[in-house]
């Protein structure tokens, strides 16, 4: 019996049309993804309240200093107590500052394509940041340079999989430090469409990119539209410094969003237990959250953090451990309590090649977080050596990673259930599905297929060159770079940007050749 | 007998000084005072008793750290007890002007707040009995200068995990060259991103990949510094 919906094969124009149509299918960027699946829970509701309890008692009692002497000023006005640099928060002020932020918010670019939503019940991410070496397209480890900087930011513009730029992807070292700012976002903005990640470390550097954002978008745009983060990581335990609340003004003042983190390193910086841990780091985040709001109520922002344990035999620290598994689980609980979207780090490893165990840490992280319903998978594509490598090979490989996940995390529909259950009708025992009009019309997306993932036989995979997967990744990422074009960008703008870039120079060291 | 029973007084010399290796390695500060208070009365020399009883005893604990068998929070109450030692032996050592084990200005460059590589590198060296200063994280060059100063160190190190601030640790060796003083000091410089090469560019007199090669480091360039050779 035929499927009465599905019409009788036609011609579709034989191979030229169906090639063109299967290259139209690739997928086109991700836009907003939707959670689908329920979100690992690791403690009970009255376990939870513990832990934020302790969480506001350590803000009562112990209190967390702000080595700033703005935001002291700012917390003294807003009837904190404080002493010194030690701010001590009332519970009900740190939740009433809380509930001021957005749930959600969108996220756009000078690409009005380009349009996802952050928020408790969506997934985004973004590519790694901070490397300062690169593993190349030869598979070689080298400090990385500015042309790998464009390199990795080309690669992102192109892999579907990326909502977010990384910035400094990897760190342009072969570009002196007091102009290294200047070239990462000048990068971000030329070669990518995509929102990104500015530099937050200092007033200057901040300023200075929001002022390059803007003159790419607009600043009547960006005052309406987010289309850069700024990461602001906290000096656990209970430390947050100017340098980075520099940052995270110079951000919410031009309404663009911040990422809290809070920075675990398990048993070195946080207590060896892990609801303690929590505490803690929920303490801190809590407090820079509320910090945040206390600049600009309603500003956008993110619950970060960054969680890791340490090697008790040299005290690196180590990802892919049950342990931060764990503590995901927990502040996935906790962030959407109290209503905010949240981060994690997906794809860290510590491999000092692409490896087995960085193939396992990796996955771990990716599961962890999207089982945990994390909102930000940052660092998802490149991520090696605890943060010291972008490794191109991987990135291309989390790429891929970054879909499966999003197809995991949207979860499972019943759209087609009943259609599918008249195919079982059909068969009926012993037969196969292969050639049913069901099959032929939900294929393509029932199962995902990935490319750079090999399926092929011994005997496929020897004929094409015995290749493993670092090598067929580098050879994916050669080819996606000699394709790439640039995003168009108006001349006038790029003359802009550009003359920006050259008067800074000028104004912070001209001296520097 | 167990072990706590041990009455130190009790043990000849060998084994007092065995029994500080162990007590070193058990991280038991109140032990080692009292077996170093004990030989001293026995007439020991300050200098006999860091070396054969603290400095060997620390040596151990540094190779099984290096070898994984013990774990840093043990080795930070071995430093502990071993720096409890040096208390009491310092003001002897200095009066009968035995040879310094040597001393480190220690802190993270200006603009960078990484500081658990520095504090391992800092429990380490403590641990092999160098005295330590650690002016904390985000020093400017003129805090270096002004520790220099008071604290006339044998040894500046520094440590950088960023990029943007590992040049920095060039403006505090080209300060120390303007001054005249830079050949003074042996200057070690360490950080995660930071490699042989820098090392070398920025005029340091060595890099150091971790807190062990720190402390090896170190002591090879004391015992350079007083022509001692083993
Ligand atoms: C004699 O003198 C000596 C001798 C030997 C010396 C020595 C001195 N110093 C070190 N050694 C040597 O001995 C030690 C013991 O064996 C070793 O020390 P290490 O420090 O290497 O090793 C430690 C035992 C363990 N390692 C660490 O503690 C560092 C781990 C990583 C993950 C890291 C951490 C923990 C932190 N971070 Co940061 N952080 C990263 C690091 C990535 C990495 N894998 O290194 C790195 C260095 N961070 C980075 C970044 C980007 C940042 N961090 C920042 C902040 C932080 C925290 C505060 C959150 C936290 C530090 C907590 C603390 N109290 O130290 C920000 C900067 C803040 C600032 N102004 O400094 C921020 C800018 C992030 C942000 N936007 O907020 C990246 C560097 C980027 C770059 N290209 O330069 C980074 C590589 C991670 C990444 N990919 O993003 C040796 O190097």
């Amino acid at each position: 019996m035929m499927d009465p919906d599905t019409p009788a094969i036609r011609r579709r124009g034989g191979r030229a049309s169906v090639v063109a149509a299967r290259e139209a299918e690739k997928r086109p960027r991700v836009s907003t993804i939707k959670y689908g699946i329920r979100p690992v829970e690791a403690v009970t509701a009255e376990q939870l309240e513990r832990i934020h309890q302790a969480s506001l008692a350590i803000l009562r009692e112990i209190g967390i200093e702000f080595r700033d002497e703005t935001a002291i000023r700012q917390w003294k006005e807003a009837g904190a107590d404080v002493q010194g640099q030690r701010v001590r928060l009332d519970g009900e002020m740190l939740m009433h500052l809380i509930s001021k932020a957005p749930s959600r918010f969108e996220m756009t670019s000078r690409d009005p394509s380009q349009r996802f939503e952050i928020a408790p019940d969506t997934m985004t991410f973004g590519a790694m940041q901070g490397a300062p070496n690169v593993r190349d397209l030869q598979g070689v480890r080298r400090a990385s340079t500015i042309e790998d900087l464009r390199n990795m930011n080309r690669l992102t513009q192109m892999l579907p999989g990326f909502h977010i730029a990384g910035g400094f992807t990897c760190e342009p070292t072969d570009i002196a430090v007091p102009w290294r700012h200047l070239h990462i976002n000048h990068s971000s903005l030329v070669e990518t469409n995509m929102p990104f990640f500015g530099l937050t470390t200092g007033k200057q550097r901040a300023e200075d990119s929001i002022a390059m954002g803007q003159i790419v978008h607009g600043k009547d745009f960006m005052d309406q539209n987010a289309v850069m983060l700024g990461h602001v990581s906290g000096n656990s335990p209970l430390v947050w410094d100017s340098t980075m609340l520099e940052g995270l003004r110079a951000f919410v003042e031009a309404n663009q969003v911040v990422l809290l983190s809070p920075f675990v390193l398990g048993a070195a910086n946080t207590p060896a237990d892990i609801p303690a841990t929590i505490a803690q780091l929920n303490a801190e985040a809590l407090a820079a959250l509320a910090y945040t709001q206390l600049v600009r109520p309603g500003a956008k922002m993110i619950y970060g953090q960054y969680s890791v344990s340490v090697s008790m035999r040299s005290g690196a620290p180590m990802s892919g451990m049950p342990e931060v598994t764990l503590i995901n689980a927990v502040i996935g609980q906790l962030a959407r309590r109290y209503g905010l979207p949240w981060r994690t780090t997906a794809s860290q490893s510590s491999a000092k090649t692409f490896d087995a165990q960085s193939g396992y840490e990796s996955a771990i992280a990716y599961m962890s977080g999207a089982s945990a319903g994390a909102n930000l998978m940052m660092h998802a594509g490149g991520w090696d050596e605890a943060g010291l490598v972008c490794c191109m090979a991987k990135f291309v490989a989390d790429a891929e990673q970054n879909l499966l996940i999003e197809k995991y995390a949207q979860g499972i529909s019943f759209e087609h259930f009943d259609d599918a259950l008249e195919a079982v009708r059909r068969i009926g025992p012993g037969g196969h599905y292969l050639g049913d009009s069901f099959t032929l019309k939900r294929f393509k997306d029932a199962f995902f297929a990935p490319e750079i993932l090999d399926y092929l036989s011994y005997e496929q995979w020897k004929v094409k060159g015995s290749k493993d997967m670092a090598q067929r990744c580098r050879e994916k990422a050669k080819s996606i770079i000699a394709s790439y074009e640039q995003p168009p960008m108006d001349p006038a703008v790029r003359e802009e940007l550009d003359a920006f870039v050259a008067q800074r120079q000028e104004e912070i060291s001209p001296s520097i050749a | 007998m167990s072990d706590d029973e041990i009455i130190l007084s009790d043990l000849s010399d060998d084994e007092l000084v065995q029994q500080m290796h162990d007590d070193l390695y058990d991280g038991l500060k109140d032990e080692i005072e009292e077996g170093t208070q004990i030989l001293l009365e026995r007439g020991w020399a300050p200098y006999k008793v860091l070396t054969e009883a603290l400095v060997e005893g620390m040596r151990i604990v540094g190779e099984d750290f290096r070898d994984g068998i013990l774990f840093v929070p043990e080795v930070l109450l071995s430093a502990n007890a071993m720096k409890a030692g040096m208390f009491i032996l310092r003001p002897l050592l200095a009066a009968t002007g035995a040879p310094k084990q040597g001393k480190m200005v220690i802190g993270t460059v200006k603009g960078d707040i990484h500081d658990i590589g520095k504090n391992l590198v800092g429990m380490m060296m403590e641990g092999a009995g160098f005295d330590v200063i650690d002016l904390g994280i985000n020093n400017a060059v003129e805090k270096y200068m002004a520790a220099i100063e008071e604290h006339q160190p044998d040894i500046i190190g520094m440590s950088a995990l960023l990029t943007t601030t590992m040049p920095y640790m060039k403006v505090v060796i080209d300060t120390m060259k303007e001054k005249g003083i830079r050949d003074d000091y042996v200057v070690l410089v360490g950080g995660a991103p930071l490699n042989e090469e820098f090392g070398k560019a920025v005029g340091a007199d060595a890099y150091c990949r971790d807190a062990a090669v720190a402390v090896e480091t170190a002591k090879d360039f004391m015992k350079r510094k007083h022509n001692v050779r083993n």
